[in-house]
This record gives C-alpha cells, structure tokens and sequence, in this order.
C-alpha cells in the first residue's frame, strides 16, 4: 500500500487543478474583448466543462482500482486477480458514451467557427494589414498609414487604433513569408500567406490596449513582430486618423 | 534472400556479450533491436541537452545566452530529433528485438535489410545534426516543419536546410524499410498456432503502426524532394509570386505530421497494454475491443492532418474537426481498457507499472486539450502558442517517452539478463513524474495568457515571467532525472543482478525463453493456445 | 549469424493464417511445402508505398492545376506525341520481361536471360527518349511551377527506371551465379515487379501530365 499513495496524490493534485481553474470561470483564458470573442469564449468554457468529468471519472477510476486492487501483504506471493476479459455491455457504454459527447461538442465547435468567421455585408472600417519581415503596415481607407520601426529587441510596437463598438473588417496579407495576425484578447488568430488576402471582421467590446503578436514562425525577429491594439471612442479615432499622414495608395 | 545462410561469422557468445564490431555488423534482431534503442537514447540526451538551453534562455524575459539566430536553430533541431531520431527509432528497436520473440520467429523477414534500415537512420541523424552546426547563418532554423517559403533558399540560404532535408529523406527510407520488415515478419513467420487474434498487443500496434509509416511517409517525401528542388533547382511549386502555392507543403508535410505523431504513440500504448495486465495478474481486459481501436486510430489518423491548418484559412474545418474529434473515442476504450484490466486484479507496482500508471496521468491531459484544439474557433487561439506546446509534450513527453522508461524497465532483464534497480527505478519515476507537470502545466497558462510559440524572447509584465521559471525549473528536474536512469543503467550493468528467464511473471512468448534470448531465439516452443502461451505454461489449468 | 531457417519459414507458413494448432500438426507442418514469398510480399509492400510518393507528387499537381488557368501555362507544349513513343517503349519491355520470366519458369535461364537483356534494351530508349524530351521541350524546370512539377514527376520517374535498369542487372548477375537453378524465381519475380512498377507509374503520369493536361 505504501506503493499506492504517490501515484495516487499526484492524480489528486492534477485533478484539484483542473478545479482550481474551474472555481474562476475563465478557465484561464481571456474573456475576450469583441463581439466574436465572447462567441469562442463560451465554445472555450463548454469544451473545459465537458472535460473536467471526463477526465475526472477517468481519475477517479484508475485511482480507485490502484488503491482498491492493489496487492496486499496478506495474499500469497503467487496471488492471481480475477481472470475476466471482457464484459460486453460495460464495453458498449464506454464507446458509446464517448460518440455521444464528441458529436456533441463537433456540433458545437462547427456553429461558434461560423458565428466567429462570419463577414458583415457592410463593415463600418476597412483596415488593411499587410505582415512582412519583420512588423506591420497598417492602412485605413484614406491611405493613412501606421508602419513598424525597425524591429529589434527593443524597438516600441507599431500601434493599430480601432474605434469601440464598431465593426472592422480586416483584410490580412503579407509579401515576403507566412506570419500570422494574433490578438490574444480577441482570441483570434490568423495566418498572412503571400499570394492570399484574408478577411475577417473584429467588433470590439471594450476600451483599452491590447498586445498583439506574429504568432507564426518567420524567422530571426518573429519574437519581436509585436503590435498592440488601442481601442477607443468613435471622436478619439478620428481625431487619431486626422493626425496620421498619408500615404497615396 | 532469408534463405541464404551464411555460417561463417561466429555467434555472440550470450556471457560476454559480442564485441563492438561485431554488434556493429550483425543482422541478428535482437541486437539491431539494442542499436537502435541505444542509438535513440542518446539523441534523446542531445534533444534534451537542446531543450534544457532553451529553458535557460527562457527562464527570464529579454534575450540572455543564445542569438535568434542560434534559438530558432535550438528548437529546430530539438523537435526533428525527439520525433524522428529519438522516439519513433526507439519503436522501431523494441519492434525489432521483440517482434520475432512474440510471434515466435527465429528473425525478423530480411536481417540484411533491416541492419541497412538501421544504417539509414543514422545517416539521417548524422545530416540532421550536421544542418544544426552549419555554420553561422548557414545552419537550419526553420522549425521542424519547415514551412515554405521560410524554408526557401531566399529566407534560409545556407547548406543547414539543405542537410535537413537530406537527412529526413534517409529517416523516410528507413522507416519504409522497416515497415515492410516487420510486415512481412508478422504476416509470414508466425510460429504454427500464433493465429493473428493471438498476436501480442505490442506486436498488433506495431502492425499499424507499420502501415501508418507505409502510407504516410512517401507524400512527406515528396514535400521534402518538392522543397530541395525549390531551394536548388529553381522549383517554384511553392513559390506564391510565381503562381506556386506555399500550403501544398503544409498539406503534404501533415500528411505525414499527424499519422506521425500516432507512430509516436501507438507503440506505447501496446508497451503499456503488456504491462498492465502482467502486474494487474489479469489478462487483458477486452483485447478485441482494443484491436478493433487500434485499427480504428490508424484508419482515422490519415484523415486528420490539416486541424494543424486551421488558421490558413484554406482547409474544409469541418471535415476536419469532426475526424478529429472521432480520434477521442478509440483512444478513450484503450484507456477504459487499461483501467479493466487493473479492476479486481492484485496490482504490484513494480517500476515499468509506475510509469504505464504515470503514461495514463499524463496522456489524458495531452489527449483532452487535443480534443480543445480540434475545435477551430478554440484553436484559432490556441495555435502556435504554449497552449499546443504543452498539449503536444503531454503526449509525447508525458506518454510516448513515459512507455519507454516502462519498456526499458519491464525489458531490460529479458534483453540484458540482469535487472534494473527498483529503488533508484522509483525515484526516477517520482522524479520525471514531478519535473514533467512542473515543466510543462505552466505551459498550458503562458499559452492562455498569449505567448506564441518559437519566441526566443518576451516581453515582461505581460504574465509570462513566472511561469517560464516554474517551467525552467522543472526542466531541470527532468534533467537530473534522466542522469539518475543513466547512473541506474550503469551500475546495474556492472553489478549483474541476474533477472532469470521470466522476473515478472509476463505472458507473452519472450517470457518463455532464456534471458537474453539464445541466438535462434527459441530452443523449443512452447504451444500457443491463447494470448497468454508463457502464463499456460505456469497455469494449465486456467487455459480458455 | 542468425537467419531464419528454411525448415521454420515453410513450418511458420504452412499454417493456414488464422488455425490454431497442436503439437502433432506442428511437426505434420515442418514437412508441407513453402506457401507464400517473403520476398514477394515484402516487394509488393515496398512498392505500394512507393507508389505513394507520386502520389504525393501528383496531389501537388492537382493543387496547382486546380489553381492556375490556362493549364498547362502559355507557351508550355508538351510533346505528347514523343510520351507516347515512349509508353509504347515501356509497354513492350514489360511485355518481353514477362517472356523472359515464362522462359525461367520451364527452367530455360538462357531465354530469361535473353529476354531480360532486350527488356533493357527498351528500358535505355525510354531513358534516350526523356533525354529528348528535357533537351527540346520549351518551358525549364524554372519557367512556371508547371515546368517544376513536369521535370520534377518525369525526372523522379527517370530515376526509377534506371534504378530499375540496375536490378535488372542483379537479376542477370544472380541468374549467372545460379541463383534460379533450383526453379525458386522468387527473386527473380520481386525484381520483375520493380520494373514493372516503373512501367505502372509511367502510364499514370502520362495519363495525367499528357493526356488530361
Ligand atoms: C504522441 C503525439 C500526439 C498525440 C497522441 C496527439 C493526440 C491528439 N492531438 Fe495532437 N499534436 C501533437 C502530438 C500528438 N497529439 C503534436 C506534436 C502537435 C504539434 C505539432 C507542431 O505544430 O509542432 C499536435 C497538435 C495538435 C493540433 C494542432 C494544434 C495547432 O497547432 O494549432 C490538434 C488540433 O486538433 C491536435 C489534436 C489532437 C487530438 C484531438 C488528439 C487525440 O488523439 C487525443 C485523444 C485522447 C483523448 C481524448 C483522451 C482519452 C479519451 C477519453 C478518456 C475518452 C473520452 C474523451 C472525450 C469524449 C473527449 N494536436
Ligand atoms: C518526443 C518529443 C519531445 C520530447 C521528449 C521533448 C522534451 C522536451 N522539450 Fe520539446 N519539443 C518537441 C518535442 C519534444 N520535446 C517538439 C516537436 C517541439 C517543437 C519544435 C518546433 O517548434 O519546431 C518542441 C518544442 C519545445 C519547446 C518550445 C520551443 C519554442 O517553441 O520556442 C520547449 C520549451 O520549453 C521544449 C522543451 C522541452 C523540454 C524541457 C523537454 C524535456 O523533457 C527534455 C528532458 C530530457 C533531458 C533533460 C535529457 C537529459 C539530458 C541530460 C541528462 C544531460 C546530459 C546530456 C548528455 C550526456 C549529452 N520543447
Ligand atoms: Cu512574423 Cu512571425
Ligand atoms: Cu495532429
């Protein structure tokens, strides 16, 4: 028996875990600060909550049958356990149950997808990202521009500005090689392909600044192809745009 | 060719043991078997040596020990070799040494073929290794999936990807090699009465295993050949600018990457589904139920690759998702599997059941926030981030390289004939156990909180700092847990405890020959009435 | 060294795959007759998987045709007139090999021999005919991703013939060292399926790159 603790408070430690996240909510991650957001925020929450008792009853069942069946001193050294292979409807449910849950949850997962990628017919911005090696160029729809420094380890993040509440349509390229578009609190992410233009839309819900990242390997400053996201009011934004020069597109 | 016998080399002598040459040299199976599990090993401490320099330049935000440059490299070559050159050749050289023992053969099919096999690998690792010490500039650091156009010769000049790809090229080779070997030895050299529903676990994961590689390896192939042309011979397939198409590769390289990633973890589920019944003292519970999810995962793993490729754009999501999420279902009956046959039983928990129980911790972790990441929505956040890297050590940190200490634990006697110390074996154990959650939970919080992947840097304030040190640190742990096993091997080795023939009590047939097995393998053997032929032989009386 | 022995390769074959068995059947089996080929087999697996890297290469053809019109590009003509010739060439190698494997299996080595070498001879025109082709087809492996995907499929496939070239050597070689005079052509078979593969693959990428376009 002294053989069954470790094992078994590790299992109780991980599963605790699981729960200390769970109390919160969240689960860890950002709550999401755009109207698409909260959709995959909620996909998030369901998918951890159907998680926690899978995963839990497959805990409590290899920890229950270590400390139940494990050999006790009293049985004789050669001791055998029972010798039964299989039991048909325990079977059954063990499959069954799974298909149900994951047909469930792809149900699930495909409708947020389509809430999370869908266009607006009429966007009230259009900004045109562009990725290269290494940082961004930002351009809203009179031509004004926003362009990275130089990377570097130090070098300040280009700033992207979009206005609260307002849909924004973001159409993603990149001319040299693959990164991606990554802004943690709109938990969306994605690539900038050369050859491609992507577009997604992004409502903001909150004002505030937020990092973003290349989250796609591209090579020697990948680290430092950060941006930051300020989302202010509608008067903040065109009072921002007034200021930025332009760019004949 | 299996027939041509040439008596004219000398046979190991079983005490002493055969001199280096001649291990070099035989194409006996049981020693490929060591080669390969040797060779493996060792880039397993190359691949983690890698990694504990990446958890020192980690530990602390702003760049510290190594450039960009010489980090991009770090995890390029620390991934290539823990998946190519360290877990899947370990596989292969269980399969080697064990496949023949449990089918009850005297080798594999072709043992010249199978000593070349070997060879392949290790050129391959050999260029893998070269394209990481190229010279500055030169060396490869695109990755281990080496996406163009990154990967071409206009972002990556120098010889390192050239040497990568090559190397690569040489691992496919061998894996092909190896694959129709032990096709072929299951299919043809079964002793009389191991029918295929007697066939040990370990040998009919290995079967899909197999395949899978058959199937998967060739496209990959292709990709790479496809890539090498592009970077010196003008190609331009996946050039954009000339109308080629960059996600080709990523379609051709998954292809590969997924069933890749059910090699790497298909043969431990069969090394842990031989252990736990053995020291459960049950037989294994629901052997067909396994089988039949065993085939299942190697069906469904050649149509799940491009969930890797939600955030292109260019992929059916759904389609995807659902296979995806299909993968859950066989992989949970193995888990209810493993739990049946521990249930009622009297469970001794010897050194390789510490680990098979540490493998079932760790994987349902890795494999539920799998399952998170087959919903695009979820993965649009999670992809490139921490989040994938800790889903993906959990598998195969937390499993694939968990069966192995199981395998080396449960088989060392039967190859070498002396044990391994179960004292040092559980701190070892406790060890890895601890390091690896210390290492790798954090992970799972830093990709929630936003750090992508493959950053050789971050910045502080942003939630990363401690984590990262959490992680360093276990790192480390993980470190002095490996160098406790290496102490453990040699000094085993040198105080022989003899193991005997069959130290556990196992079932299948290696346990009803001599440790380490004589140069044929078998010196009579013994009838095969069911799954379990050495039990019989202890137990007539329980036989079906 | 240790291989296994004829004696336990006929003893594990002889049972029917799936038979349980007893002790007496055991040694009944020792003494039946070899069933199927370990080299056959094994060459049939190798093959199958090669086969899958043009497959490879031919969904990376179908990407890029599925994306690019006019396909093949502007001013790239393919000369489909010569890719038949050298079908033709192919078609008739396989065919003569076959021949030469007929001669073996009446145990007249002298006709496989024959046979073999006039296999061959076809083999290298095929080859003569590729180097035409690359020589005076107007589009490079450089000029369109359809020029790489044609050099890369035709050349791989070139590269396959002359390996297939080599092991018809071997064939011949083995059959003067008397490897076949036992009337075991297993051997010789598995190699004749490698190039017979190669014919196989030829008639695929001709079907896809020169008739579909
Ligand atoms: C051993 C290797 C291994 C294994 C076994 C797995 C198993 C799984 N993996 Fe993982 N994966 C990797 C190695 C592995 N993975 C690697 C290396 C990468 C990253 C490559 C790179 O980018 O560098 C990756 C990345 C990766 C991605 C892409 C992430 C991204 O880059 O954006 C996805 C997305 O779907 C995914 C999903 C899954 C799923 C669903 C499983 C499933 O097979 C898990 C199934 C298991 C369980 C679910 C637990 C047991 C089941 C039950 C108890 C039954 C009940 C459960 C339910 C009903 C939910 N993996
Ligand atoms: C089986 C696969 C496997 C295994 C076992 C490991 C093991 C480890 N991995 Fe790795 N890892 C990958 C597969 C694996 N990894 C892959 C595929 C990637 C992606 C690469 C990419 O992005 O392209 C990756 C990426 C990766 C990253 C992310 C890098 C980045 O994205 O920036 C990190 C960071 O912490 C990491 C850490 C570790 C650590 C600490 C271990 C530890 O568990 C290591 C423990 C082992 C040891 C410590 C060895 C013992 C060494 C000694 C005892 C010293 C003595 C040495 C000698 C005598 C020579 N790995
Ligand atoms: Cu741009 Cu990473
Ligand atoms: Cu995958």
């Amino acid at each position: 028996m002294r053989r069954g603790r470790p094992v078994l408070t590790i299992s109780a430690c991980v599963t605790a875990a699981l729960f200390v996240g769970a109390c919160s909510g969240s689960f860890g991650m950002p709550r999401g600060a755009s109207e698409q957001a909260q959709e995959t925020f909620q996909n998030w929450q369901i998918f951890f909550i159907a998680a926690i008792p899978v995963a839990g009853i497959v805990y409590v069942l290899i920890a229950w049958s270590i400390v139940r069946y494990r050999r006790r001193r009293s049985d004789p050294p050669g001791a055998l356990g029972s010798q039964r292979t299989e039991n048909l409807p325990a079977e059954v449910v063990y499959t069954a149950v799974p298909v149900m849950i994951v047909v469930a949850l792809f149900v699930l997962a495909i409708r947020t997808d389509d809430r999370v990628t869908a266009i607006s017919p009429d966007p009230d911005l259009v900004v045109h990202v562009e990725a290269f090696a290494w940082g961004w160029r930002f351009t809203y729809p009179d031509g004004e521009t926003v362009v990275s420094p130089p990377s570097g380890e130090d070098a300040e993040w280009p700033v992207m500005v979009l206005p609260h509440g307002e849909t924004t349509r973001i159409s993603l390229t990149s001319n040299d090689t693959i990164h991606a578009f990554w802004v943690p609190e709109f938990l969306y992410k994605h690539d900038a392909i050369p050859g491609r233009t992507f577009e997604f839309d992004v409502t903001p819900t909150e004002l505030g600044t937020f990092q973003g990242h290349c989250a796609e390997f591209c090579g020697l400053n990948h680290a430092y192809m950060n941006f930051e996201v300020q989302v202010v009011s509608r008067r903040d934004f065109d009072a921002w745009l007034g200021q930025q020069e332009q760019v004949p597109a | 060719m299996t027939t041509i016998l040439d008596r004219r080399r000398q046979a190991p002598s079983p005490r002493r043991g055969p001199g280096v040459v001649h291990r070099l040299v035989s194409t006996d199976h049981k020693n490929i078997g060591i080669l390969y599990c040797v060779s493996a090993f060792v880039f397993f401490l190359v691949g983690g040596s890698l990694a504990e320099v990446m958890r020192l330049e980690l530990m602390e935000p702003s760049r510290q020990i190594v450039s960009n440059e010489a980090y991009n490299t770090l995890f390029t070559i620390h991934g290539t070799v823990m998946i190519f050159l360290f877990v899947a050749p370990f596989a292969t050289g269980l399969a080697n040494y064990l496949i023949p023992l449990q089918v009850g053969a005297p080798d594999m099919a072709f043992p010249r073929l199978n000593l070349s096999s070997f060879y392949f690998y290790i050129g391959g690792g050999i260029l893998v290794l070269l394209a990481g010490v190229a010279a500055a500039g030169q060396a490869a650091a695109m990755g281990w999936t080496a996406y163009p156009p990154l990967s071409e010769i206009r972002l990556s000049p120098g010889v390192g990807p050239d040497l990568w790809i090559l190397g690569l090229v040489l691992v496919v080779i061998s894996n092909v090699l190896n694959g129709v070997n032990i096709l072929t030895t299951v299919f043809l050299m079964r002793a009389p009465g191991m029918t295929m529903w007697r066939l040990p676990v370990f040998t009919w994961n290995m079967v899909v295993v197999a395949i899978l590689g058959l199937v998967a390896f060739p496209p990959a192939a292709a990709g790479l050949t496809l890539l090498l042309i592009g970077r010196r011979l003008g190609g331009l397939v996946y050039d954009a600018a000339a109308g080629g198409d960059p996600t080709i590769y990523q379609h051709l390289f998954w292809f590969l990457g997924h069933p890749e990633v059910y090699i790497l973890i298909l043969p431990f589920f069969g090394v842990i589904t031989e252990i736990i019944p053995v020291f459960s003292r049950k037989p294994l519970f629901g052997y067909t139920g396994f089988l039949l999810a065993t085939l299942t995962i190697g069906m469904l793993s050649t149509g799940v690759w491009a969930h890797h490729m939600f955030t292109t754009g260019v992929i059916d999501n759904p389609f995807f998702a659902a296979m995806t999420l299909l993968i859950a279902v066989p992989t949970g009956v193995k888990f209810f599997n493993w739990i049946g046959s521990m249930w009622g039983g009297k469970i001794w928990f010897a050194v390789p059941m510490l680990f098979s129980i540490g493998f079932m911790l760790n994987f349902l972790i890795g494999g539920v926030t799998g399952v998170m990441l087959a919903s695009p929505a979820l993965d649009y956040q999670a992809h490139d981030t921490y989040f994938v890297v800790a889903h993906f050590h959990y598998t195969m940190l937390g499993g694939s390289v968990f069966g192995i200490f199981a395998a080396i634990y449960f088989w060392f006697p039967k190859m070498t004939g002396v044990m391994l110390s179960e004292k040092l074996g559980r701190v070892v154990f406790a060890m890895l156990l601890v390091g690896f959650n210390l290492t790798f939970w954090p992970q799972f919080v830093l990709g929630q909180r936003g750090m992508p992947r493959r950053y050789v840097d971050y910045a502080s304030g942003l939630g990363y700092d401690t984590p990262n040190l959490v992680s360093s640190i276990g790192a480390y742990l993980l470190g002095v847990a490996v160098t406790v096993f290496l102490v453990d091997v040699w000094r085993s080795l040198r105080r022989r405890t003899p193991a005997g023939d069959d130290p556990w009590g196992g079932y299948s047939l290696e346990w009803a020959t001599s440790s380490p097995p004589p140069e044929h393998n078998f010196d009579e053997l013994p009838t095969i009435r069911s799954l379990r032929p050495a039990f019989d032989r202890e137990h007539p009386e329980l036989v079906p | 060294m240790n291989r296994p022995t004829p004696e336990h390769l006929t003893a594990c074959r002889a049972i029917h795959l799936n038979q349980p068995v007893t002790l007496d059947e055991v040694t009944a089996a020792r003494s039946a007759p070899a069933s199927a080929s370990p080299v056959r087999f094994g060459t049939i697996l190798f093959l199958s998987s090669e086969l899958l890297l043009f497959g490879g290469l031919f969904a990376a053809y179908f990407g890029l045709r599925s994306r690019t019109t006019p396909w093949p590009p502007e001013g790239a003509t393919p000369d489909v007139a010569l890719a038949a010739f050298g079908t033709g060439l192919l078609m008739v190698s396989s065919l003569c090999l076959a021949r030469g494997l007929g001669h073996a299996a009446t145990g007249n080595l002298a006709g496989l021999r024959r046979w073999t070498l006039v296999t061959m001879a076809f083999g290298i025109g095929f080859l003569a005919m590729e180097a035409w082709d690359w020589t005076h087809v107007d589009f490079t492996i450089s000029s369109h991703p359809y020029g790489t995907m044609y050099y890369t499929l035709t050349g791989i496939h070139g590269l396959h013939v002359l390996a297939g070239l080599l092991v018809l050597v071997v064939l011949l070689i083995r059959s003067y060292q008397g490897a076949y005079d036992t009337g075991r052509l297993d051997g010789a078979h598995s190699m004749a399926y490698y190039w017979q593969f190669c014919d196989a693959t030829w008639l695929l990428i001709f079907l896809v790159v020169f008739v579909l376009r």
